[in-house]
């Protein structure tokens, strides 16, 4: 027995090597990004001519007679959701910008007349396939439009089929649904949005020779849209510099989906590989892990906000805090608390069998120290 | 002797049916409840159907892991095996491998998964809790590795039958996989001699050794026989979610177990049986839907259903005292 728990033994450690050797040889042949383009294009050609059809038809008066009560905060007219049903799958319940989202979702469903237990929730945990049970379980409540928060662009194109299959109209947020408008944030050009800002920042500072790293906290088990979150802010230092000088000072970490501990140990490691870097730009897909990634920079006496040029996605209630403290220069806003006014809108519109425009985009815009109380005051 | 001993057993098997009995009973109540206080919504075709078609994936891997749990291992790899699975599949689909080839590779490389986890258990004599839990890293590791975290389509006539396909145009076909895999590990656990043998050892080891059974022989193939069908689970995944993702089956493992020990099965070994498996699961299951359909938080949720959880485990606990303190 003891020989055959050697050979065992022996048999495992090469198994083990060999699975070492031969797996970066396996990588995954398809650029995941061809998908996205794909399933984006796939949209885009879908709404372009809806888009077409739709001018020469007259528009969306009804979508924006809506609006302009939900921005004004006003009871629509008519209460046109009253009697409808809503269903709203949430991404991920417990995170402050879902959380956001969904309270506004609520308090616009009740100025539009709807009854507050005619809306069904439920909560998808970013995962796909709770999303996928949750989709079902809303398909048997057979509401008058779901509103689709799910983190998977490809499940959603099986919940895409269930519910048009039942005639049920879907408004995908943030990831793109097929055969759905989209609503929220164009990621890429978010990010690239918080790239220019920083951009603004480090010339001011001197300009790019004077950056030691560019740090990107990213999530890649999100899927390629969000990836787009911290590639945009790459992107926009590539098109304002060059390739071949960006490239070498950039660099890449998961930092998982929310969570400051994960963050803090990616941010750790990447400190120790980059020991000399002073002046560093730095983003993260929200500012929950650019928490942990801050309290890493602190931990290592590396941290001085002068040198630290960060820009972080969302701008919620912890990355409002953070500019107030003066932790990091900027953060690209999306709005969470502003979603419901266009989500119920355009809900309310499917409803009464008027037509939405195909994307629905926030308009975001950089808060820093000198317009946090403009946009949000204490 | 003989007679009282005799006697001990008809006991035992007595208390287990009751168990069963009782679990059944509760989901019974569970389901009018839901289906009064859920109307017109949880009793309804449109919700049962794919509330079980949702289950059948969890229900295959949990009669199978029930098998190795009763022989006093466990299997924390499955939620690994089910996310490397789906992310095999869909790399194998994008390769352009026939969709009937594609379930050939996936199937045996989950018995592989499962020899593995086998043969560290049962030849080098690592504890099963650690062995599985190092394997479930390995396993996710390797999916993440493969397609660099990203999710793939896995689209084809056959992986989309296993998850989505009727038979007869009208039963779902991980309906029927369910129905297959709980009637096979059913017989085998409770009308076999194998099944016998199973018992045997997770009572006790040591005396099932010594009156000739080979427990490392039983053990093994019963950890193989679950990494297959882990892999069967995570090809009904793929095939529900037409996606191929590293991140399927996370967390998996304790609902799964959870079910089981819901079910009646002991950690321990020796006691469990695969009706309470299968109330175990649907216990859970309609407790989500249900609550889901109440527009219950998740919060809340896990709190319900860890409540259930230690609720009907305590109710075993006492009754077993109970006997105890009788005899």
């Amino acid at each position: 027995m003891s020989k055959l728990k050697l050979v065992s033994f022996v048999g495992l450690v090469v198994v083990v090597l060999v699975t070492l050797i031969i797996l970066p040889a396996c990588t995954k042949a398809a650029e995941p990004k061809v998908v996205t383009e794909t399933v984006i294009e796939t949209v885009v050609e879908t709404v372009t001519e809806t888009v077409i059809e739709t001018v020469e038809e007259g528009g969306y008066a009804f979508y924006e007679e809506m609006r302009e009560y939900a921005k004004a905060g006003e009871e629509y007219t008519g209460a046109p959701a009253a009697g409808h049903t809503l269903a709203f799958t949430n991404i991920m319940g417990g995170i402050p910008f879902c959380e956001s989202v969904w309270q506004n979702i609520q308090d616009q469903w009740v100025l539009a007349g709807g009854d507050p237990a005619d809306i069904f929730y439920a909560d998808n945990q970013y995962d796909a396939t709770i999303g996928l049970k949750n989709a079902d379980i809303m398909l048997a409540k057979n509401p008058d439009v779901l509103i689709n928060f799910q983190f998977d662009s490809k499940v959603n194109s099986i919940i895409s089929t269930k519910f048009t299959q039942a005639g049920i109209p879907i408004i995908a947020v943030d990831v793109p649904t097929p055969n759905a408008p989209f609503m929220g944030c164009n990621n890429f050009y978010v990010s690239y949005l918080g790239g220019e800002y920083a951009i603004e920042a480090v010339e001011a500072q001197g300009g790019i020779d004077t950056i030691d790293a560019i740090i990107l906290i990213q999530f890649p088990a999100g899927g390629d849209v969000l990836m787009l979150r911290s590639e945009g802010f790459y992107q926009a230092f590539v098109d304002k510099y060059g390739a071949d000088v960006i490239d070498p000072i950039t660099h890449r970490a998961d930092g998982g989906a929310g969570e400051a501990e994960q963050a803090n140990k990616a941010m750790t490691n990447i400190l120790s590989t980059i020991p000399d870097a002073e002046n560093v730009a730095m983003t993260s897909i929200n500012e929950q892990t650019m928490s942990g990634c801050i309290a890493a920079i602190q931990t290592a006496g590396r941290w001085d906000s002068e040198k630290w040029f960060i820009v972080t996605m969302g701008c919620d209630d912890v990355g409002k805090q953070q500019i107030r403290d003066g932790l990091i220069d900027g953060a690209v806003a999306f709005f969470p608390e502003k979603y419901g006014e266009y989500l119920v809108p355009a809900s309310v519109a499917l409803m009464n069998d008027e037509l939405v425009p195909p994307f629905l985009y926030v308009d975001n815009v950089v808060i820093n120290s000198d317009n946090i109380d403009e946009w949000y005051p204490e | 002797m003989a007679e009282n001993a005799n006697a001990g057993i008809s006991k035992k098997r007595h208390f287990k049916i009751n168990n069963t009995a009782i679990l059944f009973i509760i989901l019974a109540g569970m389901f009018i409840i839901a289906s009064y206080v859920g109307r017109p919504f949880f009793f309804s075709k449109l919700n049962l159907i794919p509330m079980i078609n949702n289950l059948s994936f969890i229900g295959v891997v949990a009669a199978v892991l029930t098998m190795v749990m009763v022989t006093g291992e466990i299997d924390f790899s499955i939620g690994g095996n089910i996310g490397l699975t789906a992310c095999l599949t869909a790399l194998l689909l994008e390769r352009g491998l026939p969709g009937w080839l594609v379930v050939v590779i996936v199937l045996a490389t989950g018995a592989a998964m499962g020899a593995f986890n086998g043969m560290v258990v049962t030849v080098i004599g690592v504890n099963s809790m650690i062995a599985t839990i190092g394997t479930m890293f390995i396993w996710r590791g390797i999916g993440y590795t493969l397609t660099n975290g990203e999710s793939i389509l896995a689209m084809n006539p056959v992986i989309d039958y296993i998850g989505r396909g009727f038979v007869f145009k009208v039963i779902p076909f991980p309906i029927v996989l369910l129905v297959v895999v709980f009637t096979i590990t059913y017989i085998v656990m409770h009308h076999s001699k194998w099944g016998r043998k199973i018992y045997a050892i997770g009572s006790n080891p040591l005396a099932s050794f010594l009156s000739g059974i080979n427990v490392k022989k039983v053990k093994f193939i019963g950890f193989l026989i679950c990494g297959m069908t882990a892999s069967l689970g995570g090809l009904i995944l793929t095939s529900l979610t037409a996606v191929g993702m590293p991140q399927h089956g996370q967390g998996l493992e304790l609902l799964i177990i959870s079910s089981i020990i819901l079910g009646g099965t002991v950690l321990g070994g020796g006691k469990g049986t695969i009706l309470g498996t299968l109330a175990g699961v649907f216990i859970l299951s309609v407790l989500y839907n249900f609550l889901t359909i109440m527009n219950i938080y998740y919060f809340y949720m896990q709190i319900v259903q860890g409540t259930i959880l230690i609720l009907i485990v305590s109710t075993y606990e006492m009754k077993q005292t109970m006997i105890r303190r009788r005899t």
